[in-house]
């Protein structure tokens, strides 16, 4: 199982984690891995300046809006659902 | 220097500040004992007859600055060289009397309390019972009752006069809601701190591998703190050490919600928002216990959010309550909140930490919608209720709200009173203990008028235009407020 967690602390909400989350949600499902990937929410993770900020198991991503999730997915998310 | 309404504030503050300033220098014990001097340096006295007496007053600050007396169950404490033993007599008879031939006032006192023995009257106070009949009775208007205002305060009669003419709290009754703290003209009685707690918690949370460290800051926060902007205060709060600021009016999102449901199924329901109004109710009506709302209150409940979300984290409460401190100590919210603090303690934690709000950046604060931030005032419970009603189309048929919202312990007794002996209209208490809500909280740095439209303006700044929209993070943060 792979974890994501997004910040929906109030920084990262004002630059749109909400939405990020939102678009997670669909995307995995039309990758076709949404049973493989946890996908959770926290508060801060301590880089509000460079929100929305997301943890893909321990890694640290910044600027996760929603444009950026489908690449997220396709080069970081999918690859660890098959190791 | 801070704006406080009154100067007791201030030396309330100044003694605050200055042990958790040296507590932060690890300097505390050795210091300790030289406080009152360091507060009151003389040689002329200010407040009281003598440097002397000002000091041991300081002492007895210090103590309550470290937590008071642990044996008291109450939040609140009689500093017992500060009373001032204000006049016993509660009916006076002023020079106005003219020790008429009608003589209403000994014709109408049900004590025989009053006699003229020199073309006067003249109140015996082992008789009097300050029933108050004679200074209405009187033409002239001579008689006035003299009630001390830490007594008028303190709704429950938890404060009575003890042999020394001391003011003295029976703690069966008090319910630790603060009112006669803010009262109290010479500061005389004063709430448990628990600074040092929250100065150990930023310790802590300095420390490598610590887990995080959160501030849950009740929306009465708007409007207080002068001109600073609630923003300001936010990266303030992470100056200080917190990892990030989260309003406990996300919790209170929760609590309306939840409680809707439950107003629903059960039919009739007290509120459990405000810790002096339960246990007001356990104390003085518990016939009534049993139709208290089962929800936790907003701080616990954001609380348990934060904990589920980050099990390692330590939270901190902020906000104008004193009860909030006893709230803590419950079995249900022992292991949820670490330490409460209300908003003249965080002015004196600024500045022990030489942190000025004013001077810093805007940050953000933003996950409740504008229902969970009106809680703050009296009445703004009832309209999220109604609201989590609306959003959950619960249609007239199934349920109607009729509800009555209390302002103050006065209005709550009215209310329970008549709901014990099933004459209450409404289906739905809301019950403050202080008057006007939250922002008329002990434990607020400044009392206006104004207060009311700040929460309301504030709220109407929360990005989430319903209950439902701030609710959407719950699930994800692994508690769904269903």
């Amino acid at each position: 199982m792979v974890n994501v967690s997004i910040c929906v602390g109030s920084a990262c909400h004002m630059k749109g984690a909400y939405a990020t989350t939102k678009l997670f949600r669909e995307e995995l499902e039309k990758a076709g891995i949404a049973d493989k990937v946890h996908l959770t929410a926290s508060f801060c993770m301590g880089n509000c300046k460079d929100g929305p900020c997301a943890k893909v198991n321990d890694t640290l991503f910044h600027h996760v809006d929603a444009g950026r999730v489908p690449s997220l997915i396709a080069e970081e998310i999918e690859p660890l659902t098959r190791a | 220097m801070p704006k406080f309404d009154t100067s007791v504030q201030e030396l309330k503050y100044k003694v605050l500040k200055e042990v958790a300033r040296l507590s932060r220098e690890d300097r505390l014990q050795e210091n300790l004992l030289s406080i009152p001097e360091t507060i009151i340096p003389g040689p002329e006295p200010t407040t009281r007859c003598c440097i002397y007496k000002e000091r041991a007053i300081v002492g007895q600050r210090i103590q309550m600055a470290l937590g008071g007396h642990p044996e008291k169950t109450s939040e609140v404490e009689v500093l017992t060289i500060a009373c001032d033993e204000c006049p016993v007599s509660r009916m006076t008879v002023g020079d106005a009397c003219r020790g008429c031939i009608a003589r209403r006032c000994e014709h109408v006192c049900p004590k025989d309390a009053i006699s003229h023995p020199n073309h006067t009257a003249v109140i015996d106070p082992k008789k009097c019972i300050a029933c108050g009949k004679c200074a209405s009775a009187c033409p002239y208007g001579a008689i006035t009752k003299n009630v001390r205002p830490c007594e008028r305060a303190c709704k429950p009669g938890a404060i009575h006069m003890d042999e020394n003419h001391k003011a003295e709290i029976d703690e069966e009754k008090c319910v630790s809601c603060g009112a006669c703290v803010y009262q109290c003209p010479f500061g005389a009685i004063v709430d448990k701190s628990y600074i040092l707690s929250v100065v150990r918690l930023l310790k802590e949370a300095a420390r490598e591998g610590a887990g995080p460290l959160y501030a849950v800051i009740a929306p009465s926060i708007a409007g207080q703190f002068g001109g600073v902007k609630t923003g300001q205060i936010v990266n303030a709060l992470k100056a200080l050490g917190f990892s990030d600021v989260i309003e406990a009016a996300l919790g209170a999102d929760i609590v309306a919600y939840r409680e809707a449901k439950e107003l629903k199924e059960k039919g009739f329901l007290t509120s459990s928002c405000c810790p002096a109004f339960v246990s007001y109710i356990r104390k003085f009506y518990p016939k009534m216990a049993e139709h208290i709302s089962s929800n936790l209150s907003p701080m616990a409940a954001i609380g348990q959010l934060i904990k589920k979300a980050h099990p390692d984290a330590s939270i901190v409460f902020i906000g104008p309550c004193v009860a909030k401190k006893g709230e803590i100590k419950q079995e249900r919210v022992r292991d949820i909140i670490d330490a409460a603090m209300t908003f003249e303690e965080l002015q004196a934690l600024f500045d022990a930490y030489e942190i000025d709000p004013a001077a810093m950046e805007e940050g953000v604060l933003d996950n409740a919608s504008y229902f969970g931030r009106i809680f703050a005032r009296s009445g703004g419970l009832r309209d999220a209720v109604a609201e989590a009603l609306k959003e959950q189309k619960v249609t007239e048929e199934e349920f109607t709200l009729n509800p009555v919202a209390c302002s103050g312990l006065e209005e709550c007794k009215t209310a329970l009173l008549k709901a014990q002996l099933g004459k209450l209209p409404e289906n739905f208490i809301e019950g403050m203990a202080c008057e006007q809500g939250c922002i008329g909280g002990p434990g607020c740095l400044t009392h206006g008028a104004k207060e009311a439209s700040n929460v309301d303006k504030y709220g109407r700044l929360a990005l989430e235009k319903s209950i439902e929209d701030s609710l959407y993070i719950c699930e994800l943060l692994g508690m769904p407020a269903e």
